[in-house]
């Protein structure tokens, strides 16, 4: 037999395996691209990561960094609460990935241990903390005279109810800050205080984030890190403009007179570019 | 007519209604994931001894689990958000609280379990 008769039956015998274990191989095949597409074969880049407790507008957020909020199509202050970690991909950066794990105390335990672990494990290069100085939307049945919180006058519920998120929003940072100072890459967080329509008065509320017990807890990170490695921004903003209502649409507090679109997209763009800011600070 | 606010219903009537509706799901949840998890084992079986009808058979019995997954669902989405929102804001009993907080963290396990496991195709 010559070597070509030999080559040619190699051959095949090749082409008869291959025909014969077709569907075994394209299972295989099928498995490796799963395996791909599910991200371990992909090498990204360290994500964002955006945190705060439910209602103050993570998803919206993440969505707009997507790209995905469309402001003609979305209706503003139609709250769907998260019931799981959505991810997204920054819009002009698609290997960044946005990761928002739901924001209710019952689902915290289960959902931010693994990402806390991440951000230990420097797989973040920046964490948005999203606050809305109470205003956290709700949707509970009952509206808010089945609220917990209710005592029989409207007014004095929105009082007690943004108190109690505020502090909320407080117990949920001094759950993050510890996993922050422990990240061991060069670290990025933004504090985004969002819904400004609803209670846009700079004075008090900037206060209540730049010297009250919120940035007591920021200072801790700041004095073990370090400016080198770690660099923190406030940002006030309204992602949408929308009166904050419950669940049977009851309107519990107008937005501010004089909030027009202007003065929101001024908010928007100081958001944009405070994130093109930690982008250099990166690079630098 | 009647008004949207008439339209309300008492969180305490609405979460008694919630906790056996979530047991009872949080079982269906369990069993799909057992029935796909069985799937997978015959499919692999059958592949490794070249059974093909039997790997089929297992294949078109995963496809009409996932199928009653994702029929599912959307329902359970809400069902979560309904009884998530009534723990963290609704005006209930403590032990009412407690129960629907537990069925919420079993039912959700449930559906994570499940997802997971049908979300990593026939092959397991």
């Amino acid at each position: 037999m010559s070597d070509t008769d030999g080559a040619k039956q190699t051959a095949v015998a090749v082409v008869s395996w291959l025909w014969k274990n077709k569907d075994w191989i394209a299972a295989r095949l099928g498995e490796l691209k799963a395996w791909y597409l599910r991200g371990k074969g992909t090498k990204k880049e360290p994500g964002i990561l955006i945190l705060g407790p439910g209602g103050a507008g993570k998803s919206t957020l993440a969505r707009l960094l997507a790209g995905e909020y469309d402001y003609l199509r979305d209706l503003p202050g139609e709250y769907e609460e998260s019931v799981s970690v959505e991810t997204y991909a920054l819009k002009d950066s698609p290997r960044v990935e946005v990761v928002v794990p739901p924001g209710q105390r019952q689902r915290r335990e289960a959902t931010w241990a693994d990402l806390h672990a991440d951000l230990a494990a420097g797989k973040f290069r920046g964490v948005i903390f999203l606050s809305a100085y109470g205003y956290h939307s709700f949707k509970a049945e009952g509206g808010y005279k089945g609220h917990k919180l209710y005592q029989g006058d409207m007014k004095q519920f929105v009082k007690d109810f943004c108190a109690e998120r505020r502090a909320e929003e407080l117990e949920v940072l001094r759950q993050l800050i510890p996993h922050v100072q422990a990240s061991r890459r060069k670290l990025w967080m933004l504090t985004l205080v969002t819904k400004q329509d609803l209670w846009w008065d700079r004075g008090t509320v900037e206060k209540h984030y730049r010297d009250g017990e919120y940035a007591a807890e920021v200072h801790k990170v700041l004095s073990q890190k370090g400016h080198q490695q770690f660099r923190h921004e406030y940002v006030f903003a309204s992602l949408v403009i929308s009166n904050f209502v419950d669940r049977n649409s009851q309107v519990l507090k107008k937005n501010t007179e004089g909030y027009d679109q202007k003065v929101q997209v001024e908010s928007l763009r100081h958001l944009f570019e405070t994130l093109d800011a930690f982008r250099q600070w990166e690079a630098g | 007519m009647m008004s949207q606010t008439d339209l309300t219903f008492d969180p305490q009537t609405v979460a008694a209604g919630l906790v056996p509706l979530l047991k009872e799901y949080a079982q269906k949840l369990v069993e799909i994931g057992t029935c796909t998890r069985r799937a997978q084992r015959l499919y692999a079986k059958a592949r490794l001894e070249k059974q093909q009808l039997a790997a089929q058979r297992a294949q078109a019995d995963f496809e009409s689990l996932r199928f009653a997954l994702n029929r599912l669902l959307p329902s359970t989405t809400d069902l979560s958000r309904e009884a998530s929102q009534l723990v963290e804001h609704g005006k209930l009993e403590p032990v009412t609280r407690l129960e629907l907080a537990l069925r919420l963290a079993e039912f959700e396990s449930a559906l994570r379990q499940t997802q997971q496991r049908i979300g990593a195709g026939v092959t397991g």
